[in-house]
């Protein structure tokens, strides 16, 4: 029976972008001139399964492209070609094309024929010709020999037995590619078994015959070994027998002639023999999210129910009833700590994020003639799925905005004392329950009389109001708002900031911004490390609960008649810390039946929202609790002014509001 | 759309076959064909690989089995050049023997 493939396409488009991004990250560290060995070697691997998967899937144009990649790099590896600018570019941009190729192939779109054969020609023409590049030949091979002869003194041996399956050849890999690979990890003695060699005339030509048997010395560990099997791992079997201590010094290279006359491996010592494969495992599987969300909703489930076991043992008395208190709160504990632990298995670290910068930062600046250099800090900083997928935007956002607006030419850097190359710096770090991730530079920080004059022009403010500092720089988060002389592809047609915004409050988060004119600027989001759960208070209007997100909550308190003033047809208003603020009743939003009419019976709780603030009035506040957000939209609709539901310690349903919408439902029936 | 630069064809020259640039697996089979003609002759047959600059396991076994047999019936396979890149992966597949590659060849 066939095997079916497309079961494994999943994996391998998950696997080969992961690939792609790192690809990209070892190319960008690559040093023109000097490369790390181990970084072109990571870059190999990478074109190398690609390569090897695509052409066992039968995406010949990539497995195709690929090749041609994998060629370039493998001169690279062997010295015989040495990294330059143009070179690096070449490859960054292989990346792209790959990634384009993938794309296409995973969502059944037709690949970009010409803009990979382009980009192919060019890597053949480098393959030609790689006299440009590649300045000695002869010391290069001479350095190849040096590899092998490099394996230290004293050194571990361990034995392979490699036998290709006769597909080996056709599915795409080679056995050379795969020997050159580990000699990269020691020195590689390799005796052939040639005894399935047919007779010439009966040999065919794809068919993979061989064997060997591999020495590999050197300080390489097992799994490292197992890594460059990796992609062939199905098509051919693989015996690694454990490393045996040789204190013989490894052969010179001019004997490096094995002889086949004597394939016996070298007896191994058996006490050490360990079994192979258990130990070779990466710690860590592969888990599809709808599992880790199901798994993160059957927990919210025994969350409710536990409190509502607390409940119901409140009530209880009796013989029995406090150990069953004991236990319930030993239940209680338990159940935090698993819902803490179902949390951190979504949490992933920011560097997911964070990968995609060096590369824009590297184009960017090359288009701008800029010189940038990118730090990044705080990259293990971990934050949950959802709100790592929905930052990312508003981050490349800010980061283009630092590299156009901020980090002045590096003309006007020396002249102003300052080094020619400016830096953007991206920061992450944990504060209490939120994540703050901080996009700072050290270019010209932003022109507050600019800013001003520009927001005079629009009308945005009047030409007599006197502004503070902070208030100057919230303009920039106005809409429509840009200063940028002319608009380029970069920034500059005014739809960013207050995008980013309220992408950012989206996420229950916020933004600020600190600059100093001359000095650069630094922008601030605050961000809640998960959206599954929610810091609330809960507020009663007649029997319906709500629970208000604590983050919102400026501060509650009982309002006296005389605060309360009432506009005609513009509703209720009153007075707070010198400014007016709407009243907006919310049992009239939701069409509750108050138990409380009267305004200085209830509560009015001051809530921000939409750089707004509203006075919510309420009949009372309940408690402070987290609570686990459970949407409505899957399964009933979207409802106004309500993020999502959730079901309290007694059964009953509360409605979690959504502070943004609200006020904005309110601003628009006050204006109706 | 540009064109790929083409590769050398296989050269016969006074009993010396001259090898491609670049053999991959697939041109293998190009390889065993043109070595299926010079099989059974009788006469020393010359091989030059001094321009073989990228060549796979494939086409290597190929000659292998030709050199090999050859030998084993008594006819003999001289090489006449080979690239350094070529004894190199010789060498590193351990065929160096079954190749009747010279061990002092250049590397």
């Amino acid at each position: 029976m066939a095997l079916d493939l497309t079961q494994f396409h999943g994996v391998f488009f998950e696997e080969s972008f992961e690939a792609l991004d790192s690809m990209e990250a070892a190319l960008l560290k690559l040093d023109v001139g000097a490369p790390e060995p181990e970084l072109i070697n990571t870059i190999f691997r990478v074109a190398h399964s690609i390569k090897g998967g695509s052409a066992t899937f039968g995406f010949t144009p990539i497995a195709s492209f690929t090749h041609s990649l994998e060629t370039v790099l493998d001169e690279m590896r062997a010295g015989r070609m040495h990294v330059t600018t143009s070179i690096s570019n070449l490859l960054l941009k292989s990346v792209d094309v790959m990634r384009n190729m993938l794309r296409a192939v995973q969502t059944n779109q037709p690949i970009n024929a010409q803009q990979s054969a382009d980009l192919q020609f060019d890597l053949e023409l480098l393959i030609a010709n790689p006299g440009a590049a590649a300045a000695s030949q002869a010391p290069a091979t001479a350095a190849a020999a040096a590899v092998v002869a490099a394996a230290p003194a004293t050194t571990q041996c361990h034995n392979i037995r490699f036998k290709p399956h006769a597909t080996f050849l056709t599915a795409g890999n080679d056995p050379l590619l795969v020997l050159r690979e580990l000699r990269t990890l020691g020195g590689v003695q390799a005796s052939v078994d040639a005894s399935a060699l047919p007779a010439f005339s009966d040999l065919a030509p794809t068919t993979s015959y061989l064997a060997w048997d591999v020495e590999l010395s050197g300080e390489a560990q097992e799994p490292s070994i197992r890594d460059v099997f990796e992609w062939a791992d199905d098509c051919c079997d693989l015996e690694i027998r454990c490393p045996t201590t040789s204190a013989a010094p490894a052969p010179p290279p001019a004997e490096a002639v094995p002889a086949p006359a004597a394939p016996a491996p070298t007896p191994i010592s058996e006490p050490k023999s360990v079994p192979s494969s258990a130990s070779t495992e990466s710690g860590s599987i592969r888990v599809a999210v709808e599992k880790i969300d199901e798994l993160m909703n059957t927990v919210g489930e025994l969350v409710i129910t536990q409190a509502m076991l607390s409940q119901l043992v409140g009530k209880l008395e009796g013989e029995g009833a406090d150990q069953l208190r004991v236990g319930i709160t030993q239940l209680e504990r338990n159940m935090r700590e698993l819902q803490e632990s179902v949390m951190r298995v979504r949490m992933l670290p920011i560097s997911f994020v964070f990968s995609r910068f060096p590369r824009m930062v590297r184009d960017l600046a090359q288009r701008l003639g800029k010189h940038i250099e990118l730090k990044l800090s705080g990259e293990h900083t971990e934050l949950d799925k959802t709100v790592m997928e929905k930052i990312g935007d508003p981050l490349v956002h800010l980061v283009r905005n630092s590299i156009d607006h901020g980090i002045e030419m590096p003309q006007v850097r020396i002249a102003a004392g300052k080094p020619a190359c400016g830096t953007v710096l991206l920061d992450a770090s944990h504060e209490g329950g939120n994540i703050c991730i901080t996009v700072s530079d050290d270019g010209g920080g932003l022109d507050k009389d600019r800013i001003l004059a520009k927001a005079r022009s629009r009308g945005l403010v009047g030409a007599n109001d006197v502004l503070s500092d902070e208030q100057i720089c919230e303009l920039i988060f106005m809409p429509g708002f840009s200063t940028a002389e002319q608009t380029t592809d970069v920034s500059g047609r005014g739809v960013g900031m207050d995008v980013v915004r309220r992408n950012v409050m989206e996420l229950g988060g916020s933004i600020e911004v600190r600059t100093e004119k001359g000095t650069g600027s630094r922008f601030i989001i605050t961000l809640p490390l998960t959206l599954a759960i929610v810091d609330g208070q809960s507020v009663g209007v007649g029997s319906e609960t709500y629970i208000v997100p604590l983050v919102s909550i400026v501060e509650s308190l009982q309002l006296q008649p005389e605060m309360v003033k009432r506009l005609s047809g513009r509703g209720e208003v009153f007075s707070f810390r010198g400014d007016y603020l709407p009243i907006v009743r919310l049992h009239e939003i939701f069409g509750a039946t108050p138990s409380k009419h009267e305004l200085h019976d209830g509560l009015v709780m001051v809530v921000e929202g939409e750089n707004r603030r509203v006075g919510l009035f309420v009949d009372d506040l309940l408690g402070q609790q987290q609570v686990v957000v459970k949407s409505l939209e899957p399964n009933y609709g979207r409802v106004e002014g309500v993020s999502g539901a959730t079901i309290l310690g007694d059964g009953s349903v509360a409605l979690i509001l959504d502070l943004n919408d609200l006020i904005r439902t309110a601003a628009q029936r006050v204006a109706a | 759309m540009k064109k790929r630069a083409k590769t050398p064809r296989i050269k016969r020259d006074r009993g010396t076959l001259v090898l491609q640039s670049e053999y991959t697996t697939a041109a293998a089979a190009e390889l065993k064909a043109a070595l299926v003609p010079l099989f059974a002759y009788h006469e020393t047959i010359g091989l030059d690989a001094s321009g073989a600059m990228r060549i796979g396991t494939a086409a290597l076994q190929v000659l292998a089995a030709f050199v090999r047999d050859r030998r084993a019936q008594g006819r003999l396979t001289e090489w006449r050049g080979a690239s350094p890149a070529f004894v190199d992966a010789a060498k590193l597949l351990g065929l160096t023997e079954l190749l009747d590659l010279p061990a002092g060849q250049p590397a």
